[in-house]
């Protein structure tokens, strides 16, 4: 069975350049995103984890088109992105939306919730009546939980998970066919977490939307996803679906993150922390060849100093770049 | 034996909305030697509670109650006095290690000025004993590093900075507010592992807030859980995590994604924290609360013992 993939990401880097401290120092390029493949099909949820700089958000930015790519190629909707004028790319976002990390920092202090709800209808679909939005609006606030006479107030005057509610509701309320969620729910407590987690699984399955879930938390990743992507320095180093990762992680990256999760059960929590050995502290020095997790790499081979992995396919669905792992 | 014994803390901050009562009669003490996790949502009081122990909070801050630190009371004192121990005796360590070490400043000039200041060293007999405490927390190349400016170091370096920092003059007790929030899950083990090294080392005391039960579970001996201000339950973190006893140590627990266990809908404690300048008559969980009774709403729970050293404040264990 052939599934369509509403997002196709091919070879997609993006470099900085970083300047150094001499002013006649040459700059060092920055590969923050370096050669990545991904594809999501329809009603998916692929989550994308790794440490913080390992590329993940400037992955996101890029597909969005916030960022311009050096390279590589994202095709939406078979619609290739990464040559669509501004303009154009203003009309694709509708389909193409994002959640945020910080959810009183995304939305406009000087608005109510009525109007930053609205805003992207009078953006895309300005035939609308006034009745028309406002019906809109309320129907999608109570969708996401918040009660329509919430409509006239600010931002500041709610607290932290609704504020993230309104950013969903924004992002749903033009019908967009994938949403896009940075660290949606890092900055929210645990029992206001557990909450949007639960309605942005619903929303999925109601909508039918593809989710692109970014998280450092790999316990919540494992609750929400279909497949993850494991990032590490820009590159992607293991991507399997969800019980195929988390019951046999191939990549000792990935090994090294699920290891390092805590958990909350005294006994299980202890062992667990014991068997982390201490970690050798990461070198600095970049290595121009080679694999990029050499330096904390607890099974590297001569061989991996040299010459970076490439991502192989190891079982169904499942790729890793690693050389040690067969 | 009770190195620090906190007693009917009252913190109540007075502003333009009313008074907020951000703590409310907490009770609690700490042995020496141990860990304790102080656990709660924003807002709880957690941190409030630890900053009104060395005398950090704002101006318009009103305290009550006793905070005795080897029986004697800090509540109080004045600023010189409670210098002499700030940093000295009771150390402190933040969430976000860049906004609490001077930028402008190298980490040497920083860790030396601590010992100077406190303990009369020369420069460079501080500067040796620095370097030591670079080593103690797992800093490489503890030589030429020391001499490094602040953004010089990674998140979780410049944590352990701030650890070595603290742990300069041998304080009795490390208080540690939320160290491992801002850091990855393989640093934030580092840093876990870390904490209790120093504890086995030195005897540290250690008291740590933070909002992540998997934190708690991992590294303290008792858990203390928050809830608009108040105490919800106390214990042995064994007894606490194994026998749950307070309705919203029960939500928490229930609504944090396991990887340990197989997929299940993930639990979520309905509505959110009533505003701090909200005030009422029962428990303060009460309305949040799935189990709540009638007299929940009218009066509040005491805090009784369930075995020894296990304490909750709810009507339903009565």
């Amino acid at each position: 069975m052939m599934t369509q993939n509403i997002l196709q990401v091919d070879n997609l880097q993006v470099h900085f350049k970083n300047h150094q401290h001499s002013l006649f120092a040459k700059p060092t390029t920055i590969r923050a995103v370096d050669g990545v493949d991904l594809a999501i099909t329809n009603g998916e949820t692929l989550s994308i984890v790794g440490e913080s700089g390992c590329g993940k958000s400037t992955l996101a930015r890029a597909i969005l088109g916030l960022l311009t790519p050096t390279g590589g190629s994202v095709i939406f909707n078979n619609k290739e992105l990464t040559t669509l004028s501004k303009k154009q790319m203003r009309r694709e976002r509708q389909h193409l939306q994002m959640i945020f990390q910080d959810p009183l920092a995304s939305l406009n202090p000087r608005l109510s919730i009525g109007q930053i709800v609205a805003e992207p209808l009078h953006n895309f679909s300005p035939h609308l009546t006034k009745q028309a939005i406002l019906q809109q609006v309320r129907e999608i606030l109570i969708s996401v939980g918040l009660s329509a006479d919430q409509l006239n107030r600010y931002p500041h005057e709610l607290s932290g998970g609704q504020c993230q509610r309104v950013g969903i509701a924004r992002a749903l309320i033009c019908h967009p066919q994938l949403i896009i969620c940075d660290e949606p729910v890092s900055a929210l407590d645990v029992s206001i977490q557990a909450q949007i987690i639960n309605l942005l699984m619903d929303i999925q399955k109601k909508n039918h939307i593809s989710l692109l879930f970014i998280a450092h938390d790999l316990s919540i990743v494992k609750h929400i996803s279909h497949r993850v992507m494991v990032m590490y320095k820009g590159k992607v180093v293991e991507l399997a679906p969800r019980d195929q990762l988390y019951d046999r992680p191939r990549h000792p990256y990935t090994q090294l993150l699920l290891a390092s999760v805590p958990i909350p059960e005294p006994v299980a929590g202890r062992q667990r922390l014991n068997l982390i050995n201490a970690e050798k502290i990461p070198q600095e020095t970049p290595t121009a060849s080679g694999c990029a997790f050499y330096s904390r790499c607890p099974i590297a081979q001569p061989l991996c100093a040299h010459q970076t992995p490439l991502l192989k396919d190891m079982a169904v669905e499942t790729k890793v770049a690693c050389h040690a792992v067969r | 034996m009770e190195i620090l014994q906190v007693k009917d803390l009252q913190v109540t901050f007075n502003t333009q909305d009313g008074s907020i009562k951000a703590v409310n009669r907490l009770n609690f003490s700490v042995k020496a030697g141990d860990i304790l996790g102080i656990v709660g949502e924003s807002g709880s009081g957690k941190s409030q509670a630890v900053m009104s122990i060395l005398g950090l909070l704002a101006k318009n801050a009103q305290t009550q109650g006793q905070v005795l630190f080897k029986d004697q009371q800090l509540l109080g004192l004045s600023n010189k006095q409670l210098n002499q121990i700030r940093g000295n005796q009771i150390a402190m360590i933040f969430q976000d290690p860049m906004t609490s070490i001077n930028p402008y400043l190298r980490i040497s000039t920083q860790m030396t000025e601590v010992l100077q200041v406190h303990r009369g060293m020369q420069r460079k007999a501080a500067l040796a004993l620095a370097i030591d405490m670079f080593e103690a927390v797992h800093i490489p190349e503890a030589t030429t590093r020391i001499h490094f400016y602040p953004h010089q170091f990674s998140g979780g370096m410049r944590q352990r900075v701030m650890i070595a920092m603290a742990l300069l003059c041998e304080p009795d007790i490390l208080i540690a507010d939320e160290p491992t929030t801002a850091l990855d899950v393989t640093v934030q083990a580092q840093i876990m592992k870390l904490l209790l090294e120093l504890k086995q080392k030195f005897g540290t005391t250690i008291i740590l807030i933070t909002h992540d039960l998997g934190v708690v579970a991992g590294v303290c001996d008792h858990v203390l859980v928050m809830y608009r201000g108040e105490m919800m339950e106390y214990g042995d973190v064994t007894s606490v995590f194994h026998y749950t006893q307070h309705p919203y140590t029960q939500g928490l627990l229930k609504s944090v994604p396991r990887l340990d266990q197989p997929q299940q809908a993930l639990y979520a404690i309905p509505g959110q924290p009533a505003p701090a300048n909200q005030h009422f008559a029962g428990c303060p969980f009460q309305e949040r609360c799935e189990q709540a009774l009638q007299h929940c709403q009218e009066y509040k729970p005491a805090l009784r013992s369930i075995t020894t050293g296990h304490q909750t404040a709810c009507h339903l264990t009565q």
